[in-house]
């Protein structure tokens, strides 16, 4: 067994089933110390990564999660304001030294870190999860683009911070928008798609061992077929395993037997009003037999 | 020492290699950079990169950097390292004539089946091809007429600008709302309340403020034959704009009024291609906009039109259908929304005598109605578009 397929392995034993092409990316970026850039619909699986790989190093796992109008204060760290406010009062009733109370307020004491801090000052290797960059600022873009480089920063009070381990960095996007250049050649790109019928039954046979293999099919084959409906929001790997959750809880044992089961539990599955509209018992019909008849080519 | 000597052939065999796949990735519009020809140079020497799926693997995570070089990458690393496995109908020059028939491709063509067309275009020299250069051609590129992007790279930059300026155009339209709120009269009674978790410093503002109804967005769009041009680079910023602002609705209009809102609010752009391309069956043809405006008023306009809508018409203004009653549909409209903007691609054009182009007889009747009259040929005056969105 070689590194790859051992990572592979180890990455299932941690719950996160990942081809050798994942696999292969997650160890090139370990070798290359370089940030991996998950691209790819909401639901696949991205941040799952991050978490899985920082379960498998046995580490912490930093998460940063970006926003419109995230700036560097929020990522990087601040200082406590109220606390320093405070102090002042404090010391200055205490007849202390203008110099000594300056001193004291921008000590480490009163540094509040934020994530980006966190994982450059982090002891031991880290996980650093940034999730739905593509969310974020064109400026808080470019302000990643230098910490990422050098894994160093600088905070005037106190100097400059130099990551003693660098951490394993995951950003992630939905690709909403056009990600720079610059940011995309600093990382090793993946570009994460809706699993294969092989890949999903394994994801939803890992994460529910109580699920029988019948039921397994059925539904992975059912929603791999969905996939392909004219659906506003696609269903992915999460709603998968939600849907088989609701399904299992509700005892449904077949889909071809379960329609009132299917109906009452297709809110785990379908996530706007139009689609939950579109999904109607013919919808449903149709589904089952387009899945079934997959099913029944795969098996010859 | 011939063991040394050997393998020291291998690596120079194996990198010489390495760089006729840089050519060849190059040559498909694949910038890579120093760092990625390191990186790649170190991956190929490790005793584990003997397997071509590994390497595959490998290269594709290193060079690509978007979906569509990820789906590209395939088929030249097989072309390249693995001649005999290539699957039929995929080679290196299907993938080249693909990407540049998708970016050659003007106006709606890139969403339509109208390919016959493109190959009629291949033959003809592109008699106006402007090279980008690189930071120094910002300023022409900003002024450069839509019409004269014959270069697939332009085109794409392009696409990304235009999604960019509806970007920020969102963000500065609200930075401004979020900013008003700071500004009047100090609501004291808050103010002291906030004040309270400070130990009675009045740290926290707090102003009184009206509540405003934010403005809302109509965008109609001339998709009609005249304007294949600025059409598809329209539809991308109506994209844009719907996908950024709530409560924004679009229409395409050509001899008949297509609602495109639910599909440009897609953001996958292959499923939004694929859309369009379902609805877009009859456009390119002719251009009625007095009835597709008429059909707008009667049927649309109750539920999507009221006191705080800006209306944007993208059209040229050629119209089969009678200047009279054009103009009396635009007077209809304006009375029931709150700004009306026409954008005319034409109007920044020039003939060359330097002089603008005649303004087409239809649109010369309802211009008067309309609040404000402006072009969108290039980015730059796209980027002028902003004082159209404001409601006032």
């Amino acid at each position: 067994m070689n590194e790859i397929e051992q990572l592979s392995q180890s990455l299932a034993d941690c719950g996160y089933i990942a081809g050798s092409d994942l696999a292969t990316t997650i160890h090139l970026a370990e070798v290359l110390d370089r940030p991996i850039l998950l691209e790819g619909d909401a639901g696949v699986g991205k941040t799952a990564v991050a978490l899985a790989l920082a379960k498998l190093r046995q580490c912490e796992l930093i998460r940063l999660q970006c926003y419109e109008g995230l700036d560097s204060n929020t990522a990087l760290y601040e200082w406590n304001y109220q606390r320093q406010l405070m102090t002042v009062r404090l010391r200055e009733q205490a007849d202390t030294d203008s110099a000594a109370i300056e001193s004291e307020i921008f000590s480490e004491e009163y540094l509040l870190q934020r994530p980006l801090l966190q994982a450059i000052r982090s002891p031991q290797k880290s996980v650093l999860l940034i999730d739905e960059i593509d969310r974020a600022d064109d400026e808080f873009e470019a302000f990643l683009l230098e910490v990422l480089a050098e894994f160093q920063i600088t905070i005037p009070e106190i100097g400059t911070i130099k990551a003693v381990h660098k951490p394993i960095v995951v950003l992630t996007s939905n690709a909403t928008r056009e990600l720079c250049d610059a940011l995309r050649r600093r990382c090793l790109y993946h570009f994460v798609d809706y699993p294969s019928f092989d890949k999903e039954l394994q994801i939803l046979t890992t994460h529910l061992p109580n699920i029988k293999n019948d039921l397994a099919q059925s539904i992975v084959s059912f929603i791999q077929t969905a996939r392909k409906q004219n659906l506003k929001k696609t269903p992915g790997i999460a709603e998968t395993l939600d849907w088989a959750s609701a399904l299992l809880h509700l005892n449904a044992t077949t889909l071809s037997t379960s329609l009132p089961e299917i109906e009452a539990t297709l809110g785990c599955l379908l996530k706007t009003r139009a689609d939950n509209e579109q999904a109607n018992q013919q919808w449903i019909a149709t589904v089952l037999n387009e899945s079934a008849q997959r099913s029944n080519l795969s098996n010859i | 020492m011939q063991n040394q000597t050997t393998g020291a052939t291998a690596d120079a065999m194996l990198s010489r290699r390495l760089f006729g796949f840089i050519y060849l990735l190059r040559d498909h519009g694949f910038q890579l950079s120093a760092d990625e020809i390191n990186s790649a140079h170190l991956v190929l020497t490790k005793p584990l990169m003997q397997s071509q799926s590994l390497l595959h693997h490998s290269l594709r995570s290193i060079f690509c950097q978007s979906k569509t070089q990820w789906q590209e990458f395939s088929t030249l690393f097989i072309e390249y390292w693995q001649p005999n496995n290539l699957p039929d109908g995929s080679s290196s020059e299907r993938v080249r004539d693909t990407r540049r028939l998708n970016a050659q491709a003007t106006g709606l063509a890139y969403f339509s089946e109208s390919q016959s067309e493109l190959h009629t275009q291949d033959n003809e020299p592109a008699s106006i091809e402007v090279h980008s250069g690189g930071a120094s051609d910002a300023q022409t590129f900003a002024q450069r007429d839509f019409r004269f992007v014959f270069n697939p790279r332009d085109m794409r930059r392009i696409e990304t600008l235009v999604d960019d300026i509806s970007r920020r155009m969102q963000k500065r339209l609200r930075r401004r709302a979020r900013q008003h709120r700071t500004t009047g009269q100090l609501d004291l009674r808050r103010t002291t309340r906030t004040s309270l978790r400070h130990s009675g410093w009045p740290f926290e503002l707090r102003f009184l403020r009206r509540q405003r109804t934010p403005a809302r967005f109509l965008l109609l769009l001339d998709v009609s034959q005249s304007m294949e041009i600025y059409s598809y680079l329209f539809l991308r910023f109506a994209r844009g704009i719907l996908q950024a602002f709530k409560d924004t609705d679009a229409y395409a209009f050509h001899t008949e009024l297509v609602p495109i809102g639910h599909e440009l609010k897609d953001k996958s752009t292959q499923r939004l291609e694929g859309k369009l391309k379902d609805l877009s069956s009859g456009w390119l043809g002719g251009t009625r906009i007095s009835e597709s405006l008429q059909n707008f008023n009667l049927h649309h306009a109750n539920n999507k039109v009221h006191k705080n809508t800006v209306v944007i018409i993208f059209s040229d203004g050629y119209d089969s259908g009678e200047p009279d009653q054009l103009a009396k549909e635009v007077q209809n409209l304006k009375k029931q929304c709150r700004k009306l903007v026409w954008v005319n691609p034409l109007l920044g054009r020039a003939n060359p005598n330097d002089k603008p182009l005649p303004i087409e007889k239809s649109l010369f009747a309802a211009i008067p109605h309309v609040d404000l009259y402006t072009s969108a040929h290039n980015l730059s005056s796209l980027k002028n578009l902003e004082a159209a969105f404001r409601l006032r």
